[in-house]
């Protein structure tokens, strides 16, 4: 290999590493992702001027969500950035990311209570995710589901588990969640439902 | 002394009778025209054999009409009873507790707040959750090992409370039923087979467990994407739960055998991506950051972990 190769091959490997592993807080996700279509790295979620484009094909690293937005650092021709992109426009390769809480100061949106909490569980919780079939499981067949026997004992086991209107209010009270108003969605112009 | 007898109908009258019970049968069924050959049915038709077949039109037309509450929870109860067969529940009382008072909170955010609701977790490795008409959801332990946290859980349970609320299972099961027993009625005539038949049951059952092996419409998936995430959002959650959890299924192979049946019986997960993003967007993004996180979804991740 000629030193220019050489050269060309350490750069294009550290290239890679960087890409891989950008600058990582203590508390942050590091999932990956693929860009899936031409789109803009965003100063904010949803708004702001254009950090840089995203090609198509780029892998990035994924800290956080808000709404429908994700947090990536993407390797871009002005160096490495940190900014914001659609959800639709990602996929996870390996995970997904925590609360977005979690990720620690971007904005005013570290609201979760139990942000750190939603990290861990995050990770501590999830199995991880590759993209390869899982060797010697299979999921259930349509014959095993048609042919299956009715169980009445079971059916009798899982009834006595049956939570009242009230249980189900004081779970939600103990969890910090109350009930909203909120309107039905419809499907977006041009999608049947 | 003799009573009078009733004037015995002509069998003019009765062959009116029996086409008018064919034309409800087959106006009040989605069933192609295709499916019943009058004319053949006709030839096989003895004059004595009119009687029976117009009762068993309208036995048949009877049975086809909508269904009522009460049936729509015992069709549903033994749909549950047969998935049960397939998928053991989890044998952890206070998981099950858990998952049903979640599945109940969210159930009170919906116009059916008053159905028997039921739900639980069943042991398989397939990923996959499941409703049954009146009230039963069942989730499978492998889905719920995915999620990362309780509105991704919320998020899945909302979907197929939507499924349940809207009614789509029993559309789809009556549908085929209606298709099963017009076949049958011909059959019924041709092979003189009309005496202590269960077609009804046997139908709505067997279509149903069909429907789960084989899928709902593309549309009632969709369509219980948009209420299940605006169930979640009244709840109090982050409505987006269920957006993560597909996305996370989006990353996986699409031969993952642990996936194939929940694959081959929904909508390309992208598209469903795709579509509750376009609805909820500019809609529901508010929302996106309220609670998701509860220490209490860990302890069932760490009780199913457990049972490994």
């Amino acid at each position: 290999m000629s030193t220019t190769a050489a050269t060309a091959f350490v750069a294009l490997v550290s290239a890679l590493l960087l890409t891989a592993a950008p600058v990582r807080a203590a508390n942050e996700s590091n999932d990956r992702g693929l860009i899936l279509r031409d789109t803009s790295l965003l100063a904010e979620p949803g708004h702001g001027a254009p950090l840089a484009e995203l090609a198509r094909g780029t892998t990035v690293s994924v800290h956080g969500r808000q709404g429908l937005w994700m947090l990536i650092t993407a390797l871009t021709p002005g160096g490495e950035q940190r900014g914001w992109t659609r959800l639709t426009a990602l996929r996870l390769e390996s995970g997904a990311p925590p609360a977005a809480g979690a990720t620690g100061g971007s904005g005013g949106f570290a609201r979760l209570s139990r942000s750190v909490t939603g990290l861990l569980s995050g990770l501590r919780g999830r199995e991880t995710r590759t993209a390869h079939a899982t060797i010697g499981v299979r999921g259930l067949t349509p014959g095993e589901i048609e042919t299956a026997r009715f169980d009445a004992a079971a059916l009798a086991w899982i009834a006595e588990a049956q939570a009242s209107a009230a249980q189900a209010q004081q779970f939600a009270a103990s969890g910090g969640l109350t009930a909203r108003t909120i309107p039905p969605l419809a499907p977006a112009a041009g999608r049947s439902p | 002394m003799q009573r009078p007898r009733a004037p015995k109908r002509s069998n003019v009258v009765r062959w009116c009778e029996l086409r008018a019970a064919m034309l409800a049968l087959l106006l009040g069924t989605a069933v192609p025209a295709a499916a019943f050959d009058f004319g053949k049915l006709i030839e096989n038709v003895g004059k004595g054999d009119v009687d029976k077949l117009l009762e068993t039109g309208k036995r048949v037309v009877a049975a086809t009409r909508s269904m009522t509450e009460a049936e729509e929870i015992h069709l549903g109860r033994d749909l549950a009873g047969r998935l049960l067969g397939a998928m053991p529940p989890l044998r952890q009382a206070e998981a099950q507790a858990y998952i049903n008072r979640l599945g109940r909170w969210l159930t009170l955010q919906t116009t059916r707040p008053n159905l028997p609701w039921h739900f639980a977790i069943v042991t398989s490795d397939s990923l996959g959750a499941f409703a049954t008409p009146g009230g039963h959801v069942l989730v499978t332990t492998a889905l719920i090992r995915l999620m990362r946290d309780e509105s991704e859980l919320a998020g899945v349970l909302a979907h197929e409370i939507a499924h349940v609320i809207e009614r789509h299972h029993v559309e789809a099961v009556m549908k085929k039923a209606r298709a099963a027993l017009a076949r049958d009625v011909a059959a019924d005539v041709v092979a003189d087979y009309t005496k202590g038949n269960p077609l009804v049951r046997n139908a709505l059952l067997e279509g149903g467990m069909n429907l789960y092996a084989s899928g709902l419409d593309q549309g009632d998936e969709f369509a219980a994407d948009l209420t299940g995430v605006t169930i979640a959002a009244r709840a109090g959650y982050d409505p987006f739960g269920l957006l993560m959890l597909l996305t996370t299924l989006d990353a996986l192979d699409p031969a993952e055998p642990r996936a194939s049946l929940l694959f081959a019986t929904h909508p390309d997960t992208r598209e469903r991506i795709e579509r509750v993003a376009a609805a909820a967007a500019s809609r529901l993004e508010d929302y996106g950051t309220t609670l998701r996180d509860l220490e209490r979804f860990d302890t069932l991740q760490a009780e199913l972990a457990a049972q490994r």
